[in-house]
């Protein structure tokens, strides 16, 4: 069965790429998207999603306030979360990891190393 | 600003926007030997400009030819993209990665900021909203990209320390 992913960017571009990324490298993806923390809380159907990729920098939103929020809702909290984003510092690293992050990959990603990321995450 | 500091970044620059290219885009580009210049337009059709605020306060501009931004924005997604408005937000995604990178890089030296998301510029000679303005000059570094082309990679910061 394929894997409920929602991917949250406010590029619509990336969004894409992270898609065909995944496909490409062999994971079958039913994708829900949102372009920034606000939506994707509206979108966010815990019966159904089983991984939440998100970007950190968006308008409205960004993606830690959004992780926050995730990670506070009692229904929604057991969803696993991959942060994908340009903020590559340590420093910024365990801040996402702090707040419930399940892990972190900085773009520019290669398909494989997001593959990996996301095996890691399911598998665990 | 400390002269290399100044260095430092704009080296920072040009090492993501090499990665970036290659990871990315699948592209190899060259950068030229950077420049000043005065004047705040845009150099290209599609311009992608992020403020830094922090350590250092100012601008990173992106900026390309039409041609070029549809080339390299399929070229990355690996599919011909003819919607204008994908084009316009596949710059702004490329010029947020190599900000990000370079901002990685920074932290390294202890120059720390964050980063806004990119505001996109559509025409040539468009006049570019700056964080912080004064007369100072803008560098620009010209990055070439296989096709001959050339993209503008602009800097315009102040040490704020
Ligand atoms: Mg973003």
């Amino acid at each position: 069965m394929a894997l409920k992913v929602m991917i949250v960017d406010d590029s619509l571009v990336m969004r894409k790429l992270v898609l065909k990324s995944l496909r490409a490298a062999g994971i079958d993806i039913d994708p829900i998207e949102a372009s920034d923390g606000i939506e994707a809380l509206k979108k966010l159907d815990p019966k159904t999603v089983q991984l939440i990729i998100s970007d950190w920098n968006m308008p409205r939103m960004d993606g830690l306030s959004f992780v926050k929020k995730v990670r506070g809702d009692k229904k929604k909290k057991h969803i696993p979360i991959i942060m994908l984003t340009t903020e590559g510092s340590m420093a910024k690293f365990e801040e996402a990891l702090d707040n419930g992050v399940d892990d972190y990959v900085t773009k520019p990603f290669t398909p494989d190393k997001l593959k990996k990321k996301v095996d890691k995450v399911i598998n665990k | 600003m400390n002269e290399k500091l100044y260095q430092n970044i704009v080296q920072s620059l040009i090492h993501a926007a090499e990665d970036v290219f290659k990871t990315m885009i699948f592209m190899e580009i060259k950068a030229q030997e950077p420049f000043e210049r005065k004047g705040l337009e845009s150099l290209s059709d599609i311009t992608g400009v992020i403020s830094l605020t922090g350590d250092i306060m100012g601008s990173v501009i992106l900026s390309m030819e039409g041609f070029s931004s549809q080339k390299v924005v399929s070229s990355m997604l690996g599919d011909q993209i003819e919607n204008p408005h994908e084009v316009v937000d596949g710059i702004g995604e490329i010029c947020n990665m190599v900000v990000g990178m370079a901002k990685t890089e920074m932290s390294n030296y202890s120059c720390d900021f964050e980063i806004s998301v990119p505001v996109m510029i559509t025409g040539k000679g468009a006049r570019i909203q700056h964080i912080s303005e004064d007369n100072q000059g803008l560098t620009t570094i010209p990055l070439v990209l296989e096709d001959g082309a050339i993209v503008h990679l602009e800097l315009y910061i102040k040490d704020s320390r």
